[in-house]
Protein backbone atom coordinates (compact mmCIF):
# COMPACT_ATOMS: atom_id res chain seq x y z
CA UNK A 1 0.00 0.00 0.00
CA UNK A 2 1.27 3.73 -1.11
CA UNK A 3 1.51 6.23 1.33
CA UNK A 4 -1.28 7.69 -0.23
CA UNK A 5 -3.45 5.03 0.23
CA UNK A 6 -2.74 4.50 3.47
CA UNK A 7 -3.75 8.49 4.27
CA UNK A 8 -7.06 7.80 2.14
CA UNK A 9 -7.59 4.52 4.53
CA UNK A 10 -7.39 6.47 7.50
CA UNK A 11 -9.02 9.26 6.20
CA UNK A 12 -12.26 9.12 8.81
CA UNK A 13 -10.15 9.16 12.05
CA UNK A 14 -7.51 11.93 10.81
CA UNK A 15 -10.90 14.20 9.80
CA UNK A 16 -12.39 13.59 12.76
CA UNK A 17 -9.04 14.82 15.14
CA UNK A 18 -8.55 17.41 12.70
CA UNK A 19 -11.97 18.84 13.35
CA UNK A 20 -11.87 17.82 17.17
CA UNK A 21 -8.45 19.94 16.93
CA UNK A 22 -10.22 22.88 15.11
CA UNK A 23 -13.24 23.03 17.93
CA UNK A 24 -10.87 22.39 20.55
CA UNK A 25 -8.18 25.52 19.27
CA UNK A 26 -10.99 27.29 18.39
CA UNK A 27 -11.88 28.11 22.34
CA UNK A 28 -15.53 28.78 21.55
CA UNK A 29 -17.61 27.50 24.58
CA UNK A 30 -20.43 26.96 22.47
CA UNK A 31 -18.60 24.81 19.99
CA UNK A 32 -16.53 22.62 22.75
CA UNK A 33 -19.85 22.47 24.90
CA UNK A 34 -21.77 20.65 21.81
CA UNK A 35 -18.86 18.58 20.28
CA UNK A 36 -18.81 17.47 24.38
CA UNK A 37 -22.04 16.04 24.04
CA UNK A 38 -22.21 14.88 20.15
CA UNK A 39 -19.14 12.58 21.31
CA UNK A 40 -21.12 11.29 24.59
CA UNK A 41 -23.97 10.34 22.21
CA UNK A 42 -21.56 9.11 19.60
CA UNK A 43 -20.29 6.42 22.13
CA UNK A 44 -24.32 5.44 22.64
CA UNK A 45 -24.49 5.19 18.90
CA UNK A 46 -21.03 3.04 18.00
CA UNK A 47 -22.65 0.67 20.95
CA UNK A 48 -26.21 0.80 19.06
CA UNK A 49 -24.09 0.12 16.22
CA UNK A 50 -23.01 -2.98 17.28
CA UNK A 51 -26.32 -4.73 18.11
CA UNK A 52 -28.14 -3.36 15.03
CA UNK A 53 -25.27 -2.52 12.19
CA UNK A 54 -23.50 -5.45 13.07
CA UNK A 55 -25.53 -8.03 14.83
CA UNK A 56 -28.62 -7.09 13.04
CA UNK A 57 -30.96 -6.77 16.18
CA UNK A 58 -33.38 -4.14 16.79
CA UNK A 59 -33.98 -2.46 20.38
CA UNK A 60 -35.43 0.59 21.50
CA UNK A 61 -33.64 0.06 24.89
CA UNK A 62 -30.22 2.00 24.51
CA UNK A 63 -31.77 5.05 26.64
CA UNK A 64 -32.95 2.51 29.84
CA UNK A 65 -29.03 1.61 29.46
CA UNK A 66 -27.91 5.29 29.25
CA UNK A 67 -30.18 5.68 32.24
CA UNK A 68 -28.26 2.95 34.15
CA UNK A 69 -24.70 4.68 33.51
CA UNK A 70 -26.20 7.72 34.67
CA UNK A 71 -28.44 6.59 37.52
CA UNK A 72 -25.72 4.28 38.96
CA UNK A 73 -22.99 6.92 38.77
CA UNK A 74 -25.54 9.87 40.24
CA UNK A 75 -26.92 7.51 43.11
CA UNK A 76 -23.57 5.60 44.00
CA UNK A 77 -21.40 9.14 44.77
CA UNK A 78 -24.74 11.53 45.75
CA UNK A 79 -25.87 9.34 48.61
CA UNK A 80 -22.95 6.29 48.57
CA UNK A 81 -20.33 8.83 48.70
CA UNK A 82 -18.41 6.24 46.63
CA UNK A 83 -15.74 7.68 43.64
CA UNK A 84 -16.83 8.66 40.75
CA UNK A 85 -14.41 6.21 38.86
CA UNK A 86 -15.72 3.57 40.79
CA UNK A 87 -19.26 4.45 40.11
CA UNK A 88 -18.39 4.55 36.59
CA UNK A 89 -16.95 1.27 36.36
CA UNK A 90 -20.36 0.13 38.41
CA UNK A 91 -21.90 1.49 36.23
CA UNK A 92 -20.96 -0.02 32.90
CA UNK A 93 -20.43 -3.45 34.63
CA UNK A 94 -24.45 -3.10 35.56
CA UNK A 95 -25.25 -2.35 32.59
CA UNK A 96 -23.93 -5.63 31.09
CA UNK A 97 -25.34 -7.51 33.54
CA UNK A 98 -28.66 -5.99 33.25
CA UNK A 99 -28.87 -6.49 29.65
CA UNK A 100 -27.56 -10.18 29.74
CA UNK A 101 -30.19 -10.93 32.33
CA UNK A 102 -33.00 -9.21 30.30
CA UNK A 103 -31.60 -10.23 26.86
CA UNK A 104 -31.63 -13.61 27.67
CA UNK A 105 -35.58 -14.32 27.38
CA UNK A 106 -35.79 -11.01 24.91
CA UNK A 107 -34.06 -11.75 22.38
CA UNK A 108 -34.99 -15.02 21.63
CA UNK A 109 -37.93 -12.47 19.99
CA UNK A 110 -37.68 -11.31 16.25
CA UNK A 111 -38.53 -8.91 14.52
CA UNK A 112 -41.39 -6.34 15.96
CA UNK A 113 -41.55 -8.44 18.87
CA UNK A 114 -38.10 -7.55 19.54
CA UNK A 115 -38.38 -3.99 19.32
CA UNK A 116 -41.39 -3.74 21.05
CA UNK A 117 -40.41 -5.63 23.70
CA UNK A 118 -37.06 -3.54 23.96
CA UNK A 119 -38.90 -0.46 23.77
CA UNK A 120 -41.23 -1.90 26.89
CA UNK A 121 -37.78 -2.05 28.67
CA UNK A 122 -36.37 1.25 27.65
CA UNK A 123 -39.91 2.76 28.94
CA UNK A 124 -40.05 0.42 31.72
CA UNK A 125 -36.51 1.94 33.31
CA UNK A 126 -37.92 5.64 32.64
CA UNK A 127 -41.21 5.12 34.48
CA UNK A 128 -38.86 3.85 37.16
CA UNK A 129 -36.78 6.93 36.86
CA UNK A 130 -40.00 8.80 37.22
CA UNK A 131 -41.53 6.84 39.92
CA UNK A 132 -38.82 6.09 42.72
CA UNK A 133 -38.03 8.45 45.24
CA UNK A 134 -34.21 7.26 45.46
CA UNK A 135 -33.90 8.22 42.17
CA UNK A 136 -34.95 11.64 42.40
CA UNK A 137 -38.44 10.73 40.83
CA UNK A 138 -39.27 13.41 38.01
CA UNK A 139 -37.40 16.30 39.53
CA UNK A 140 -34.12 13.80 39.20
CA UNK A 141 -30.46 14.35 40.69
CA UNK A 142 -28.32 17.38 40.56
CA UNK A 143 -24.97 17.94 41.94
CA UNK A 144 -23.34 15.37 41.14
CA UNK A 145 -19.60 14.59 42.05
CA UNK A 146 -17.81 14.80 38.83
CA UNK A 147 -15.27 12.55 37.55
CA UNK A 148 -11.78 14.07 38.63
CA UNK A 149 -7.83 13.39 38.50
CA UNK A 150 -6.28 15.34 41.30
CA UNK A 151 -7.58 19.03 40.53
CA UNK A 152 -8.73 18.04 37.20
CA UNK A 153 -12.28 17.75 37.30
CA UNK A 154 -13.97 16.07 33.49
CA UNK A 155 -17.17 18.30 34.16
CA UNK A 156 -15.19 21.39 33.29
CA UNK A 157 -15.49 22.02 29.41
CA UNK A 158 -12.01 21.19 27.81
CA UNK A 159 -11.03 18.07 30.04
CA UNK A 160 -14.78 17.29 29.39
CA UNK A 161 -13.90 17.43 25.62
CA UNK A 162 -10.75 15.39 25.55
CA UNK A 163 -12.29 12.31 27.69
CA UNK A 164 -15.64 12.32 25.59
CA UNK A 165 -13.14 11.85 22.19
CA UNK A 166 -10.84 9.58 23.86
CA UNK A 167 -13.63 7.18 24.81
CA UNK A 168 -15.47 7.95 21.35
CA UNK A 169 -11.82 6.96 19.94
CA UNK A 170 -11.86 3.46 22.16
CA UNK A 171 -14.87 2.64 21.48
CA UNK A 172 -14.51 2.92 17.59
CA UNK A 173 -11.50 1.01 17.74
CA UNK A 174 -13.82 -1.70 19.90
CA UNK A 175 -16.13 -1.55 17.25
CA UNK A 176 -13.33 -1.65 14.47
CA UNK A 177 -11.45 -4.59 15.97
CA UNK A 178 -15.08 -6.19 16.74
CA UNK A 179 -16.19 -5.97 13.37
CA UNK A 180 -13.15 -8.38 11.67
CA UNK A 181 -12.96 -10.68 14.36
CA UNK A 182 -14.81 -14.13 14.58
CA UNK A 183 -17.12 -12.98 16.62
CA UNK A 184 -18.02 -10.05 14.09
CA UNK A 185 -18.86 -12.19 11.54
CA UNK A 186 -20.93 -14.65 13.50
CA UNK A 187 -22.86 -11.11 14.28
CA UNK A 188 -22.96 -9.88 10.64
CA UNK A 189 -24.28 -14.01 9.44
CA UNK A 190 -26.71 -13.55 12.05
CA UNK A 191 -27.70 -10.23 11.03
CA UNK A 192 -28.26 -11.69 7.92
CA UNK A 193 -30.00 -15.14 8.41
CA UNK A 194 -30.35 -16.56 11.59
CA UNK A 195 -30.66 -19.91 9.96
CA UNK A 196 -27.55 -19.49 7.77
CA UNK A 197 -25.42 -18.25 10.41
CA UNK A 198 -26.67 -21.13 13.42
CA UNK A 199 -25.72 -24.00 10.42
CA UNK A 200 -22.14 -22.42 10.20
CA UNK A 201 -22.03 -22.81 13.73
CA UNK A 202 -22.82 -19.42 15.47
CA UNK A 203 -24.89 -19.43 18.62
CA UNK A 204 -26.99 -17.11 17.85
CA UNK A 205 -28.11 -16.20 21.29
CA UNK A 206 -25.30 -16.04 22.66
CA UNK A 207 -24.08 -13.89 20.73
CA UNK A 208 -27.07 -11.49 20.15
CA UNK A 209 -26.41 -11.48 24.15
CA UNK A 210 -23.11 -10.47 23.78
CA UNK A 211 -24.12 -7.58 21.44
CA UNK A 212 -26.45 -6.59 23.43
CA UNK A 213 -24.51 -6.34 26.52
CA UNK A 214 -21.51 -4.70 24.68
CA UNK A 215 -24.15 -2.32 23.32
CA UNK A 216 -25.64 -1.40 26.66
CA UNK A 217 -22.34 -1.23 28.12
CA UNK A 218 -20.95 1.61 25.99
CA UNK A 219 -24.94 2.97 26.38
CA UNK A 220 -23.66 3.15 30.21
CA UNK A 221 -20.32 4.96 29.57
CA UNK A 222 -22.72 7.79 27.26
CA UNK A 223 -25.10 7.57 30.10
CA UNK A 224 -22.48 8.37 32.33
CA UNK A 225 -20.32 10.71 30.99
CA UNK A 226 -23.12 12.70 29.87
CA UNK A 227 -24.47 13.05 33.90
CA UNK A 228 -20.72 13.97 34.39
CA UNK A 229 -20.56 16.74 32.28
CA UNK A 230 -23.96 18.48 33.15
CA UNK A 231 -23.95 17.05 36.39
CA UNK A 232 -27.37 16.02 36.47
CA UNK A 233 -29.58 13.06 35.77
CA UNK A 234 -33.61 12.80 35.07
CA UNK A 235 -35.83 10.53 34.00
CA UNK A 236 -36.44 13.73 30.67
CA UNK A 237 -32.68 12.59 29.47
CA UNK A 238 -34.37 9.19 28.66
CA UNK A 239 -38.18 9.60 27.32
CA UNK A 240 -39.07 8.26 23.94
CA UNK A 241 -38.20 11.32 22.13
CA UNK A 242 -34.81 10.91 22.77
CA UNK A 243 -34.56 6.65 21.80
CA UNK A 244 -35.94 7.75 18.56
CA UNK A 245 -33.02 10.75 18.22
CA UNK A 246 -30.98 8.06 18.86
CA UNK A 247 -32.18 6.01 16.05
CA UNK A 248 -31.96 8.93 13.49
CA UNK A 249 -28.66 9.84 14.16
CA UNK A 250 -27.77 6.24 13.69
CA UNK A 251 -29.43 5.98 10.24
CA UNK A 252 -28.05 9.47 8.97
CA UNK A 253 -24.62 7.83 10.48
CA UNK A 254 -25.45 4.75 8.97
CA UNK A 255 -25.01 1.16 10.28
CA UNK A 256 -21.94 -0.41 10.17
CA UNK A 257 -19.89 2.83 10.54
CA UNK A 258 -18.73 4.17 14.00
CA UNK A 259 -17.40 7.41 12.33
CA UNK A 260 -21.24 8.26 10.74
CA UNK A 261 -22.30 8.03 14.53
CA UNK A 262 -20.73 11.22 15.17
CA UNK A 263 -21.71 12.84 11.90
CA UNK A 264 -25.41 11.75 12.89
CA UNK A 265 -25.05 12.77 16.64
CA UNK A 266 -24.00 15.92 14.99
CA UNK A 267 -26.51 16.75 13.07
CA UNK A 268 -28.99 15.93 15.49
CA UNK A 269 -27.71 17.77 18.33
CA UNK A 270 -26.46 20.55 16.74
CA UNK A 271 -28.51 21.43 13.82
CA UNK A 272 -31.29 22.62 16.08
CA UNK A 273 -29.19 24.54 17.99
CA UNK A 274 -27.64 26.40 15.23
CA UNK A 275 -31.32 26.91 13.88
CA UNK A 276 -33.13 28.04 17.40
CA UNK A 277 -33.74 31.69 16.36
CA UNK A 278 -35.41 31.18 13.51
CA UNK A 279 -38.55 30.64 14.94
CA UNK A 280 -41.72 28.93 13.12
CA UNK A 281 -39.88 27.89 10.43
CA UNK A 282 -36.95 26.01 12.58
CA UNK A 283 -38.84 22.80 11.89
CA UNK A 284 -38.98 22.81 8.41
CA UNK A 285 -35.18 23.50 8.25
CA UNK A 286 -34.28 20.24 10.33
CA UNK A 287 -36.83 18.12 8.34
CA UNK A 288 -35.38 19.23 5.42
CA UNK A 289 -31.77 18.73 6.33
CA UNK A 290 -32.95 15.33 7.61
CA UNK A 291 -34.57 14.26 3.85
CA UNK A 292 -31.43 15.97 2.13
CA UNK A 293 -29.10 13.79 4.15
CA UNK A 294 -30.59 10.54 4.01
CA UNK A 295 -31.09 11.12 0.42
CA UNK A 296 -27.19 11.87 -0.11
CA UNK A 297 -26.33 8.33 1.83
CA UNK A 298 -24.16 6.37 -0.12
CA UNK A 299 -26.81 3.86 0.30
CA UNK A 300 -29.69 5.71 -0.90
CA UNK A 301 -28.81 7.46 -3.54
CA UNK A 302 -31.33 5.44 -5.68
CA UNK A 303 -33.57 6.93 -4.23
CA UNK A 304 -32.62 10.68 -4.11
CA UNK A 305 -31.98 10.07 -8.49
CA UNK A 306 -35.45 8.86 -8.26
CA UNK A 307 -36.69 11.69 -6.51
CA UNK A 308 -34.98 13.91 -8.99
CA UNK A 309 -35.99 12.64 -11.84
CA UNK A 310 -39.25 12.52 -11.09
CA UNK A 311 -39.33 15.88 -10.32
CA UNK A 312 -38.28 16.49 -13.32
CA UNK A 313 -40.36 14.61 -15.40
CA UNK A 314 -44.01 16.45 -16.19
CA UNK A 315 -46.79 14.21 -14.53
CA UNK A 316 -48.89 12.10 -17.01
CA UNK A 317 -52.26 13.92 -17.88
CA UNK A 318 -55.09 12.22 -16.67
CA UNK A 319 -57.39 11.25 -19.47
CA UNK A 320 -55.74 12.05 -22.24
CA UNK A 321 -54.60 10.10 -25.01
CA UNK A 322 -51.97 7.47 -24.65
CA UNK A 323 -51.39 8.37 -21.12
CA UNK A 324 -51.66 5.15 -20.17
CA UNK A 325 -48.85 4.24 -23.20
CA UNK A 326 -46.61 6.79 -21.86
CA UNK A 327 -47.24 6.01 -18.12
CA UNK A 328 -45.82 2.02 -19.38
CA UNK A 329 -43.08 3.85 -20.65
CA UNK A 330 -42.12 5.59 -17.88
CA UNK A 331 -42.62 2.76 -15.40
CA UNK A 332 -40.48 0.63 -17.80
CA UNK A 333 -37.75 3.37 -17.60
CA UNK A 334 -38.09 3.45 -13.67
CA UNK A 335 -37.17 0.13 -13.21
CA UNK A 336 -34.35 0.07 -15.93
CA UNK A 337 -32.63 2.96 -13.59
CA UNK A 338 -33.46 0.85 -11.04
CA UNK B 1 -34.72 -51.29 11.12
CA UNK B 2 -31.84 -53.18 11.57
CA UNK B 3 -28.27 -51.98 12.95
CA UNK B 4 -25.67 -51.26 9.76
CA UNK B 5 -22.24 -50.09 9.70
CA UNK B 6 -23.45 -48.68 6.39
CA UNK B 7 -25.79 -46.02 7.97
CA UNK B 8 -24.46 -42.85 8.11
CA UNK B 9 -27.78 -41.13 9.37
CA UNK B 10 -30.84 -42.72 10.86
CA UNK B 11 -34.26 -41.07 10.86
CA UNK B 12 -36.22 -42.72 13.24
CA UNK B 13 -39.94 -41.91 13.07
CA UNK B 14 -39.78 -38.25 13.36
CA UNK B 15 -42.50 -35.90 14.24
CA UNK B 16 -42.21 -32.48 13.71
CA UNK B 17 -44.78 -29.76 14.74
CA UNK B 18 -45.40 -26.02 14.66
CA UNK B 19 -48.35 -26.19 17.62
CA UNK B 20 -51.23 -27.62 16.57
CA UNK B 21 -49.83 -28.28 12.77
CA UNK B 22 -47.60 -31.36 12.18
CA UNK B 23 -45.58 -30.41 9.22
CA UNK B 24 -43.85 -33.56 9.36
CA UNK B 25 -45.35 -36.54 10.56
CA UNK B 26 -43.61 -40.46 11.47
CA UNK B 27 -41.02 -40.27 9.24
CA UNK B 28 -38.30 -42.74 8.85
CA UNK B 29 -35.47 -43.27 6.82
CA UNK B 30 -31.78 -43.92 6.44
CA UNK B 31 -29.01 -42.13 4.76
CA UNK B 32 -25.79 -44.71 3.84
CA UNK B 33 -22.63 -43.93 4.04
CA UNK B 34 -21.47 -42.41 0.88
CA UNK B 35 -25.10 -42.32 -0.51
CA UNK B 36 -27.47 -39.84 -1.21
CA UNK B 37 -31.28 -39.05 -0.53
CA UNK B 38 -32.96 -37.15 -2.81
CA UNK B 39 -36.71 -35.91 -1.09
CA UNK B 40 -39.35 -34.33 -3.21
CA UNK B 41 -42.59 -32.38 -2.61
CA UNK B 42 -45.07 -30.04 -3.32
CA UNK B 43 -45.34 -26.49 -1.13
CA UNK B 44 -45.98 -27.53 1.86
CA UNK B 45 -45.07 -31.05 2.02
CA UNK B 46 -42.73 -30.54 5.23
CA UNK B 47 -39.39 -30.48 2.93
CA UNK B 48 -37.75 -26.89 4.53
CA UNK B 49 -38.90 -28.88 7.90
CA UNK B 50 -37.74 -31.85 7.28
CA UNK B 51 -34.12 -30.33 6.80
CA UNK B 52 -34.30 -28.03 9.30
CA UNK B 53 -35.00 -30.64 11.86
CA UNK B 54 -31.77 -32.74 10.55
CA UNK B 55 -29.92 -29.71 11.17
CA UNK B 56 -31.04 -29.04 14.53
CA UNK B 57 -32.53 -25.61 13.52
CA UNK B 58 -35.78 -26.68 14.63
CA UNK B 59 -36.95 -29.26 17.50
CA UNK B 60 -38.57 -32.31 16.53
CA UNK B 61 -41.89 -33.37 18.79
CA UNK B 62 -41.19 -37.09 18.24
CA UNK B 63 -38.70 -39.25 16.84
CA UNK B 64 -34.96 -40.00 16.73
CA UNK B 65 -31.89 -38.66 14.41
CA UNK B 66 -28.51 -40.79 15.03
CA UNK B 67 -25.40 -39.71 13.45
CA UNK B 68 -23.42 -42.88 13.17
CA UNK B 69 -24.72 -44.35 16.77
CA UNK B 70 -24.77 -40.80 18.30
CA UNK B 71 -27.98 -39.43 19.35
CA UNK B 72 -28.17 -35.93 17.73
CA UNK B 73 -31.77 -35.47 18.05
CA UNK B 74 -30.92 -32.53 20.75
CA UNK B 75 -27.63 -31.17 20.11
CA UNK B 76 -28.32 -26.97 18.16
CA UNK B 77 -27.82 -26.36 14.57
CA UNK B 78 -24.39 -24.70 15.84
CA UNK B 79 -23.09 -27.51 17.59
CA UNK B 80 -24.07 -29.78 14.72
CA UNK B 81 -22.36 -28.86 12.25
CA UNK B 82 -19.26 -29.48 13.97
CA UNK B 83 -20.40 -33.11 14.31
CA UNK B 84 -20.18 -33.64 11.01
CA UNK B 85 -23.78 -32.06 10.01
CA UNK B 86 -23.92 -28.93 7.48
CA UNK B 87 -26.45 -27.34 5.89
CA UNK B 88 -27.11 -25.43 2.80
CA UNK B 89 -29.85 -23.51 3.77
CA UNK B 90 -33.14 -22.26 1.21
CA UNK B 91 -32.27 -18.97 -0.50
CA UNK B 92 -28.19 -20.11 -0.47
CA UNK B 93 -27.75 -18.12 2.68
CA UNK B 94 -24.55 -16.82 2.10
CA UNK B 95 -24.05 -13.53 3.73
CA UNK B 96 -24.02 -10.29 1.70
CA UNK B 97 -21.21 -7.51 2.99
CA UNK B 98 -18.68 -10.51 3.53
CA UNK B 99 -16.53 -11.76 0.62
CA UNK B 100 -16.41 -15.32 -1.30
CA UNK B 101 -13.19 -16.05 1.66
CA UNK B 102 -15.01 -15.12 4.79
CA UNK B 103 -17.75 -16.56 3.79
CA UNK B 104 -15.40 -19.74 3.38
CA UNK B 105 -13.65 -18.61 6.62
CA UNK B 106 -16.62 -19.41 8.36
CA UNK B 107 -17.21 -22.35 7.06
CA UNK B 108 -14.27 -23.84 7.69
CA UNK B 109 -13.97 -21.95 11.38
CA UNK B 110 -17.25 -24.13 12.08
CA UNK B 111 -15.65 -27.57 11.88
CA UNK B 112 -14.07 -27.04 15.24
CA UNK B 113 -11.86 -29.54 16.59
CA UNK B 114 -12.81 -32.07 13.51
CA UNK B 115 -11.02 -29.24 11.08
CA UNK B 116 -8.40 -31.60 9.33
CA UNK B 117 -7.32 -29.02 6.63
CA UNK B 118 -5.82 -25.53 6.96
CA UNK B 119 -7.90 -22.98 5.45
CA UNK B 120 -5.47 -22.41 2.18
CA UNK B 121 -6.24 -26.56 1.32
CA UNK B 122 -10.10 -25.65 1.81
CA UNK B 123 -10.18 -22.75 -0.25
CA UNK B 124 -7.81 -24.86 -2.78
CA UNK B 125 -10.60 -27.54 -2.57
CA UNK B 126 -13.12 -25.12 -2.63
CA UNK B 127 -11.82 -23.96 -6.07
CA UNK B 128 -11.95 -27.04 -7.65
CA UNK B 129 -14.88 -28.24 -7.37
CA UNK B 130 -16.16 -24.86 -8.66
CA UNK B 131 -13.43 -22.77 -10.35
CA UNK B 132 -15.43 -19.47 -11.04
CA UNK B 133 -15.10 -19.12 -7.13
CA UNK B 134 -11.55 -18.86 -7.73
CA UNK B 135 -11.92 -15.69 -10.10
CA UNK B 136 -14.64 -14.08 -6.97
CA UNK B 137 -12.60 -14.69 -3.79
CA UNK B 138 -12.22 -11.60 -2.67
CA UNK B 139 -15.61 -9.98 -3.90
CA UNK B 140 -18.36 -9.44 -1.52
CA UNK B 141 -20.44 -12.20 -2.34
CA UNK B 142 -23.69 -10.63 -3.19
CA UNK B 143 -21.97 -9.71 -6.74
CA UNK B 144 -22.35 -13.07 -7.21
CA UNK B 145 -24.81 -14.45 -9.93
CA UNK B 146 -27.28 -17.13 -8.53
CA UNK B 147 -25.93 -19.85 -9.92
CA UNK B 148 -22.14 -18.61 -8.12
CA UNK B 149 -24.38 -18.05 -4.63
CA UNK B 150 -25.07 -21.45 -4.86
CA UNK B 151 -22.03 -22.55 -5.48
CA UNK B 152 -20.39 -20.47 -2.08
CA UNK B 153 -22.87 -22.24 0.42
CA UNK B 154 -22.25 -25.29 -0.87
CA UNK B 155 -18.75 -24.63 -0.49
CA UNK B 156 -19.22 -22.98 2.76
CA UNK B 157 -20.62 -26.16 3.98
CA UNK B 158 -18.03 -28.39 2.46
CA UNK B 159 -15.39 -26.04 4.40
CA UNK B 160 -17.13 -27.45 7.90
CA UNK B 161 -15.76 -30.85 7.23
CA UNK B 162 -19.16 -32.75 7.20
CA UNK B 163 -19.98 -36.41 7.26
CA UNK B 164 -23.31 -35.45 5.71
CA UNK B 165 -24.75 -32.71 3.87
CA UNK B 166 -28.00 -31.25 3.58
CA UNK B 167 -29.20 -29.02 1.04
CA UNK B 168 -32.77 -27.23 0.96
CA UNK B 169 -33.78 -26.91 -2.79
CA UNK B 170 -30.46 -25.71 -4.58
CA UNK B 171 -32.02 -25.09 -7.89
CA UNK B 172 -33.86 -22.63 -6.33
CA UNK B 173 -33.90 -19.82 -8.83
CA UNK B 174 -31.49 -20.66 -10.66
CA UNK B 175 -31.13 -21.09 -14.73
CA UNK B 176 -31.13 -24.38 -16.27
CA UNK B 177 -27.24 -24.13 -16.99
CA UNK B 178 -26.94 -23.26 -13.55
CA UNK B 179 -28.71 -25.88 -11.93
CA UNK B 180 -26.65 -28.33 -14.14
CA UNK B 181 -23.59 -26.98 -12.89
CA UNK B 182 -24.43 -27.54 -9.10
CA UNK B 183 -25.64 -30.86 -9.63
CA UNK B 184 -23.26 -31.92 -11.49
CA UNK B 185 -20.36 -31.08 -8.48
CA UNK B 186 -22.82 -32.84 -6.08
CA UNK B 187 -22.91 -35.90 -8.57
CA UNK B 188 -18.87 -35.46 -8.19
CA UNK B 189 -18.83 -35.01 -4.22
CA UNK B 190 -21.12 -37.91 -4.29
CA UNK B 191 -19.00 -40.24 -6.26
CA UNK B 192 -16.17 -39.15 -3.24
CA UNK B 193 -18.05 -40.71 -0.85
CA UNK B 194 -19.71 -37.48 0.90
CA UNK B 195 -23.34 -38.68 1.73
CA UNK B 196 -25.88 -36.17 1.10
CA UNK B 197 -30.20 -35.72 1.77
CA UNK B 198 -31.19 -33.17 -0.91
CA UNK B 199 -34.25 -31.63 -1.14
CA UNK B 200 -36.22 -30.68 -4.17
CA UNK B 201 -39.56 -29.61 -5.41
CA UNK B 202 -39.48 -31.08 -8.64
CA UNK B 203 -37.24 -32.88 -11.13
CA UNK B 204 -33.77 -32.30 -11.20
CA UNK B 205 -30.52 -32.98 -13.17
CA UNK B 206 -29.28 -35.76 -11.25
CA UNK B 207 -25.78 -37.33 -12.49
CA UNK B 208 -26.43 -40.33 -10.34
CA UNK B 209 -29.13 -42.28 -8.98
CA UNK B 210 -30.50 -41.65 -5.65
CA UNK B 211 -29.33 -44.26 -2.62
CA UNK B 212 -33.37 -43.63 -1.77
CA UNK B 213 -36.20 -40.98 -3.24
CA UNK B 214 -38.46 -40.37 -0.83
CA UNK B 215 -41.83 -38.40 -1.77
CA UNK B 216 -43.29 -36.22 0.84
CA UNK B 217 -46.95 -35.36 0.85
CA UNK B 218 -48.01 -32.87 3.61
CA UNK B 219 -45.59 -34.08 6.02
CA UNK B 220 -46.05 -37.85 5.08
CA UNK B 221 -44.57 -40.59 2.90
CA UNK B 222 -46.07 -41.17 0.31
CA UNK B 223 -43.74 -42.47 -1.95
CA UNK B 224 -40.08 -44.24 -0.92
CA UNK B 225 -37.96 -46.46 -3.24
CA UNK B 226 -34.09 -47.07 -3.33
CA UNK B 227 -32.28 -46.89 -6.89
CA UNK B 228 -34.85 -45.17 -8.68
CA UNK B 229 -36.13 -41.50 -8.90
CA UNK B 230 -39.79 -40.66 -9.91
CA UNK B 231 -39.63 -39.01 -13.78
CA UNK B 232 -42.19 -35.82 -14.03
CA UNK B 233 -44.89 -37.69 -15.32
CA UNK B 234 -44.55 -39.80 -12.15
CA UNK B 235 -43.85 -36.81 -9.66
CA UNK B 236 -47.32 -34.90 -11.18
CA UNK B 237 -49.65 -38.22 -10.42
CA UNK B 238 -47.87 -38.00 -7.28
CA UNK B 239 -48.30 -34.40 -6.18
CA UNK B 240 -51.76 -34.11 -7.26
CA UNK B 241 -53.44 -38.15 -6.38
CA UNK B 242 -51.29 -38.27 -3.33
CA UNK B 243 -50.87 -41.89 -4.47
CA UNK B 244 -48.39 -44.50 -5.79
CA UNK B 245 -47.35 -44.01 -9.22
CA UNK B 246 -47.64 -47.05 -11.32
Amino acid sequence: MTAGKRLLAWWKPILTVLVAAAVLFSGSSFWIYNATIVAIYAIAIVGLNILVGLAGQVSFAQTGFMAVGGYVLAIFTVSFHWDPWLALLLAVAGAGIVAALFGWPLLRLRGHYLTMATFALGMGVYALATGANFMGGAVGISAIPPLAIGPVSFASPVPAFLLAFGLFALSTALFSVLRNSPVGRGWRALSVREDAAASIGVPSLRYKIAAFALSAMLGAVSGALYVNFTTYVGPDLYSSTIIVNLFLMLFIGGLESPYGSLVGAAVVLVIPELISGLANIEGLIFDMVLLAVIILRPENRTLGRRIVSSIRQPSPVIGSGGSAEAAGESAGNERGRG
Amino acid sequence: MEDSVDVLMRIENMTVAYGPIVAVENLSFDVPQGGMVLVLGPNGAGKTTLVSALSGLISSRAGRVLLGRRDVTRIPAFRRVGQGVALVPEGRGTLPGLSVRENLYLGWRAAGARQTRTFGETVAEAVDLFPRLGERMNQDCQTLSGGEMQMLAIARALASRPQVLLLDEPSLGLAPQAVARVYEALGQLNARGMAMVVVEQKAVPLTIVPSLTVVLQRGRVVYARGGHRPNDGELAELYLGGGTPS
